[in-house]
């Protein structure tokens, strides 16, 4: 498709009045600070209700123990609120940290920032990694994190000025709240001349933040090709509800220029020769490969239909004769190729693929012509196989507007679908949704549920408050079968699926269920491994795959590392290893430890990366116990998640199920109902997923009841007084 | 009779590894293949033929997520 992709609606023109407007609320000097081995040695703290601003020294104990991104969130929030704390207190906070490695330009996905938060849909910790420049922008002006807590009387922002060496929170009155517009208008507004637009990131929501609990937050990155900012979503858990909570309009960093070794590496040749590597090993093999750089996580849409694993009608089904009209070629075409896509200097794995020229159907900005960042394959899986819609212009539509309202696709899509789900076996109705249609397949009906989410009007509003809370609304006014209900909303611990089946895998029930934040991918995806493979049949086996994969990515997120360029791209003599070893990918696990080491100066091995990642996933499921979560009777998933719950699922797939009950089971299906062999099912997939949890909370050093021993949190270094008077209540 | 991921499934005349990634709907890219524990390159899938009788180990590796 030929288009001109810098035409687009522009939303830059009144930068000058607008800003005119802004009044400084406080302003702060610091002195520059450039990084050294990774880190600046002190983090930014800002509250909102005081206005006070200071920087606080980072330890050594928290480099050691919490390394950055997400170890630094957990220990700063740890620190900020009390048990008691909800997510809407003034003490709760945002924290964003990009970890010691993170900006580094030489080793592909490298920009990534962790964001952490008092969760508003979970009451519990939440972490989200998201790309674009902010992270690395900011360290790059002097702080290794920054802290938000309180919140302010007025509409405001927080502006970062690493090139002045000012923080200045000022009232910001008539900029737009919504992404794709305030991105432009603050990078134009901080930006001193084009030249410098691209050292400038904007975070910010949107109005379905501001009705809704399953905000996400945007951190934008300037496009030089397209002129544009583009945006990255930290979408878990519902951060942007919380930023825009405090009454925030928007968080900008302006930094200095960017160079090769800001941040002065201990042994830059080693951290550059293990980049050169994989730019060659994705130049050589991406496009034999997943094609990454052409259609970004997109690929797998065809993929997991053909697998039965993506989730279409609420997951109750696998796949979908239409799913070939959101395939990945159809997004081959649509995407601009030939674009860098890196979402930070020197990814060359480029897949964040942007639609250009798509022009805006319904709601606000009806008639603009804007560029979609996506859609990726959750955005894909969720918005529009789960929900009946498989149309790729009314994807890109409800793509962008999740994105510029701050809304989260996945707990969107997720939502989305259950209220579907309860539409279609008459838990809901025309009189309960206030008139809209949520028949599956209605495009224009979940627009219309996203436009009320940032009218705060309708039941749009219901839905945003995600799936746990709706349940007990239906459940309290009796619409339907609790059970029913229960078993059919996807969520655990309040968080939304992600967008697999995982019926067919019991590694991967325990890959979403036994997470620490709620059942989000990012921690374990195990599905080929154990469902095609058939590698790790064992509940034994099982456990050990749950051990060390949510604890090799939880690396990541320490780091400031992108998870992608680890095995979306494979070297070609990987298959040289054992085939679970393979799985591990051995040659980029050691690229991983050369570049710490080549940055921080501080040696690290395979094992060492595990048991550096286990302290802060030990210390992550304190937390949870410390605020109310975190034991067995919370890992548990609904029954959707491990088997058939209604006729149409067990018929649908019934010689699989019918085999199982023979050869699994011990039952000969002949004669009995449905119904019988639903139940059959169910007490079989429950009790193995019981036993699943005992094999896993063995491996991790915890007790039956989810609680880690004292003997797991000194072998972890993090028997601190405070963390053993959490879990002895729970050891007696 | 082949054996693929310990799964049975009917052999035919003249099977190369690609016959058999079809026969099993597989079409994830990111595969290893080995036949009888040797391992095949991707480049030589449509003419290696696999032996009636073979172990057959398509592990997929992991992407996404």
């Amino acid at each position: 498709m030929a288009y001109d992709y810098t035409k687009r609606t522009a939303y830059h023109d009144k930068v000058p009045e607008m800003r005119k407007a802004h009044k400084v609320l406080k302003e702060w000097t610091f002195t520059p600070r450039q990084a050294d081995q990774g880190y600046t040695n002190r983090t930014l703290y800002v509250n909102l209700t005081t206005l006070e601003i200071k920087e606080k020294a980072v330890t050594q104990q928290m480099k050691d123990l919490f390394i950055g991104g997400r170890g630094f969130g957990l220990w700063y929030l740890w620190n900020a609120i009390k048990p008691t704390t909800k997510w809407n207190d003034p003490e709760n906070e945002i924290i964003i940290s990009p970890g010691p490695l993170g900006g580094n330009t030489q080793y592909p996905g490298s920009g990534k920032s962790l964001v952490v938060s008092l969760s508003p849909t979970t009451g519990i910790p939440i972490d989200s990694n998201v790309g674009g420049y902010f992270g690395p922008l900011m360290k790059f002006s002097g702080f290794d994190a920054i802290e938000i807590q309180g919140k302010a009387s007025t509409q405001c922002i927080i502006v970062i000025d690493g090139q002045a060496g000012k923080v200045i929170i000022e009232e910001a009155p008539h900029e737009d709240a919504n992404s794709h517009v305030a991105a432009e208008q603050f990078t134009h507004m901080y930006a001193k001349d084009h030249a410098d637009l691209r050292n400038v990131s904007v975070v910010a929501a949107g109005q379905g933040a501001d009705h809704a609990l399953i905000g996400c937050l945007n951190f934008s990155w300037f496009d030089v090709r397209r002129q544009a900012a583009r945006l990255k979503q930290a979408g878990r858990g519902g951060i942007g509800t919380v930023f825009r909570d405090k009454k925030l309009k928007a968080l900008v960093v302006h930094a200095p220029p960017i160079k090769g070794d800001m941040n002065k590496p201990a042994d830059l040749d080693r951290v550059a020769k293990a980049g050169i590597k994989m730019h060659k090993e994705l130049a050589d093999h991406d496009l034999k490969q997943c094609k990454m750089r052409r259609q970004g996580t997109a690929h797998l849409v065809e993929i997991m239909d053909n697998y039965d694993l993506l989730p279409v009608h609420n997951f109750q089904f696998g796949n979908h004769p239409d799913t070939k009209k959101i395939a990945s070629w159809i997004w081959d075409e649509r995407f601009t190729q030939g674009i860098p896509d890196g979402c930070w200097y020197g990814c060359s794995m480029q897949c964040s693929k942007g639609a250009d020229g798509h022009v805006v159907k319904t709601g606000p900005y009806k008639g603009h012509i804007v560029t979609v960042d996506g859609p990726e394959y959750e955005t894909a899986a969720g918005c529009a196989a789960n929900c009946g819609i498989f149309d790729p212009d009314w994807l890109l539509e409800a793509n962008f507007y999740c994105d510029t309202y701050g809304i989260d696709t996945i707990s969107f899509g997720t939502s989305c679908a259950f209220v579907m789900e309860c539409f279609q076996r008459g838990i809901l109705n025309k009189e309960r949704t206030g008139g809209l249609d949520l028949t599956w397949g209605n495009a224009e009906s979940q627009l219309e549920l996203l436009h009320q989410m940032a009218r705060g009007s309708g039941f749009g509003v219901t839905v945003g408050q995600g799936i746990a809370k709706m349940k007990e609304e239906f459940i309290a006014k009796k619409y339907g079968d609790p059970q029913l209900i229960r078993d059919i909303g996807m969520e655990v611990k309040g968080l939304e699926y992600s967008q697999y089946m995982s019926k067919e895998s019991l590694a991967q029930q325990g890959g979403y269920a036994l997470t620490n934040k709620g059942p989000q991918h990012d921690e374990a995806w195990l599905i080929f491994m154990d469902m095609v493979n058939n590698q790790i049949p064992s509940f034994e086996n099982k456990a050990e795959a749950l051990y060390y994969f949510p604890l090799f990515r939880t690396w990541f997120g320490l780091n400031g590392f992108c998870k992608l360029p680890w095995n979306d791209v494979e070297p070609p003599d990987n298959h040289q290893h054992p085939p679970l070893e393979a799985a591990k990918v051995p040659e980029h696990v050691q690229n991983y430890c050369d570049v710490f080491t080549g940055i921080t100066g501080r040696t690290l091995t395979k094992d060492g990366l595990i048991a550096m990642s286990e302290t802060v996933y030990q210390f992550q499921r304190v937390f949870n116990i410390r605020m109310g979560k975190g034991l067995r009777q919370h890992d548990v998933p609904p029954y959707r998640s491990q088997g058939p719950v209604t006729k149409e699922e067990y018929e649908s797939r019934q010689e699989r199920y019918d085999k199982q009950l023979k050869e699994l089971i011990g039952v000969d299906p002949a004669g009995k109902t449905v119904e019988e062999k639903i139940a059959l099912h169910r007490k079989y997939r429950e009790d193995r997923y019981q036993k699943l949890m005992d094999a896993v909370y063995k491996r991790r050093g915890w007790t039956p009841n989810g609680v880690p021993t004292l003997e797991t949190l000194k072998r972890c270094r993090i028997d601190l007084p405070e963390v053993v008077e959490v879990v002895k209540p729970h050891l007696k | 009779m082949l054996k693929v991921n310990g799964e049975k499934i009917k052999y035919r005349e003249g099977m190369t590894v690609t016959d058999v990634i079809h026969a099993m709907k597989f079409n994830f890219p990111l595969l290893i293949v080995k036949v009888d524990g040797v391992y095949i390159p991707r480049d030589e899938y449509g003419n290696r033929q696999v032996p009636d009788g073979s172990d057959v180990e398509i592990i997929h590796l992991i992407s996404g997520g």
